[in-house]
């Protein structure tokens, strides 16, 4: 989606992302273009079983040790450590040095809300977003618990209400998939299926309160939350969801303006999608005074 | 308290009753029916996610807050007599409540048939107060309102939470716990009534002494209370009920029905809140 935006020229007045989608704003916000952003991703996610590797040595704990004794730790993962492997060394590290003004959604366990975090330590702030309860340990900044921003805002446009002309929201939170001819889907999928559930159920509530301008509900239900590996399946099932991005863009563009980029991102070939499947709806745009 | 409904009737006031899910908080919801008894008021439709479901049909079969409070009590007094009565009626042994395929996960229907009272054996059509369930289809992600039909397996429906009872299937539909997709549901009975009632009995995240990092398990617990709040906190934005009340019981865990005398006392300054605010309310429109 964001290849959109460096095919077009069209630099983001601001952006709000949770979870994977702060990972990701972090990179462009940084004024990486997405396609290296891309590349990068498919680098580091095809070393995974390295990764995996360098992550529990860095633990110098045993694999079984933490294994057996999981309900008794805290969680697995240090999401500071994690992050440090996703993301391309030229991310900022503050919120001060970044290209294009960014707001990262967590979540305040004990206040059970969501903060917004704009300042100090970047990478903090994007582990506090994804840190995914029971896989990750949740980060601590100024006196605050904060774990995955998708607890309480799994889709943050409405943060953006009034910072810009034109908000396109990107929704990738999926449905999960009928496994087979089975009625019942195994204990272990319910459970990770049934917060991807209310995710989706937040972001059908708070569309019915205020819309974007543009919605995208990129068509990746086929993939679990885990699935990192299957970049490559992944990319491809989003290819027809961009081209509908770019249309879509296009089209609002003609009616409203934006600042343009300076002709340094070379527009690039893409792929046209396979199939066409609707996977865009144009919603009504928001009120605004 | 057929007086009392007639009498209700007769000023015209509906009045919608929602009773959201939350396992043993929702043993809470007990103290709030008795509102409606001690008020002589008769709720014309009473919607239920979860426990609110149980406690929501165990009232529309006929069955009164003080009974309701009886049974619950002596049921889950003390983990003895629990067992005792819980093996009584396992007729099939604890074998029928486990399945070969999905070991570890309770089959509510079954669970639900040898603990629920007689009188909630019937069709929803039997009931006395026109009742509502709510369940979640698991693959459509969508809300499902279960108002026909055997009441007890819509109920175990209702009340499917994942890792601990089996789906059920329904028409077709793989169903679980309500919760996922209307945690409180009073937006169904909303343009039903006059007066909507809802009660809310989400947990919240218990802090660990010393400021330690909640346990693998509590932050689960705790994050998918928080995607309820959330959930609700987004509905209450669209629409809201005429009285929403909150019973002091977050801090009770899911599976506290031992502690349920703790619970019940704990709900009591929300009752008197209730029964002031709804006294209220139908003195306005009355």
């Amino acid at each position: 989606m964001l290849e959109v935006f460096d095919e077009l020229g069209l630099k983001p007045k601001v952006i709000a992302g949770t979870s994977i989608g702060a990972v990701f704003g972090a990179a462009y916000a940084s004024g990486l273009s997405a396609t290296l952003i891309r590349a990068h991703a498919e680098e580091a996610l095809s070393q995974r079983l390295d990764i995996a590797r360098q992550l529990l040595s860095a633990r110098s704990e045993p694999v079984l040790k933490f294994l057996n004794f999981l309900p008794l730790r805290s969680a697995l993962l240090k999401p500071e450590a994690v992050l440090e492997f996703m993301l391309p060394s030229a991310v900022a590290r503050d919120f001060a040095e970044l290209k294009i003004p960014l707001k990262i959604i967590a979540t305040d366990y004990y206040g059970q809300e969501q903060a917004i975090l704009s300042e100090g330590s970047l990478r903090t702030a994007v582990a506090a977003s994804m840190a995914l309860p029971a896989l990750f340990t949740p980060v601590t900044i100024s006196g605050r618990m904060l774990m995955d921003g998708g607890l309480t805002n799994p889709l943050p446009f409405d943060i953006l209400r009034g910072d810009a002309d034109i908000t396109v929201a990107v929704d990738v939170s999926g449905a999960p998939v009928m496994p087979g001819k089975r009625p019942h889907p195994s204990a272990f999928a319910v459970l990770m299926a049934s917060s991807q559930i209310m995710q989706r159920t937040i972001v059908r509530q708070k569309l019915m309160v205020a819309q974007p301008d543009i919605y995208i509900d990129v068509e990746v239900d086929a993939y679990n939350v885990l699935d990192f590996h299957r970049f490559k399946d992944i990319m491809a099932a989003a290819a027809p969801a961009k081209e509908q991005l770019r249309r879509q863009l296009e089209r609002v563009l003609t009616t409203e303006t934006l600042d343009a980029l300076p002709s340094q991102s070379v527009p690039q070939a893409v792929a046209p999608p396979s199939r066409a499947v609707p996977l865009l709806r144009r919603l009504p745009p928001v009120n605004r005074d | 308290m057929l007086d009392a409904g007639a009498k209700s009737q007769k000023c015209g006031q509906r009045i919608a009753v929602a009773l959201g899910g939350g396992s043993a908080r929702g043993l809470a919801h007990v103290p709030m029916l008795e509102v409606f008894d001690e008020l002589g008021v008769r709720p014309s439709v009473i919607a239920g996610t979860s426990m609110g479901a149980i406690c929501g049909a165990a009232y529309a079969a006929g069955l009164t807050g003080a009974e309701m409070r009886e049974q619950l009590t002596a049921l889950f007094a003390n983990r003895a007599y629990f067992f005792k009565r819980f093996a009584g009626k396992l007729r099939g042994g604890f074998s029928a409540l486990w399945s070969a395929r999905t070991p570890g996960v309770v089959d509510p229907v079954t669970l639900f048939e040898m603990l629920l009272p007689e009188a909630m054996r019937c069709d929803f059509a039997a009931l006395k107060i026109p009742f509502l369930a709510i369940a979640a289809d698991f693959y459509a992600i969508e809300q499902v309102v279960l108002d026909e039909g055997p009441l007890i397996p819509a109920l175990a429906a209702s009340s499917a939470l994942p890792s601990l009872a089996r789906p059920v299937v329904l028409g077709g539909r793989t169903l679980i716990d309500g919760g996922f997709v209307n945690p409180v549901p009073y937006d169904v009975v909303l343009d039903r009534a006059d007066i909507t009632v809802a009660v809310d009995v989400t947990g919240t995240p218990r802090r660990r002494p010393g400021g330690r990092l909640p346990r693998t398990l509590e932050a689960v617990t705790g994050s998918t209370q928080i995607l309820f709040h959330s959930l609700t906190r987004a509905k209450l934005k669209a629409a809201a009920p005429h009285i929403l009340i909150r019973p002091g019981v977050g801090a009770f865990g899911a599976m506290d029905y031992f502690k349920v005398e703790a619970i019940l006392a704990a709900a009591q300054p929300a009752k008197e809140d209730l029964k002031r605010k709804l006294s209220q309310a139908l003195a306005r429109i009355g």
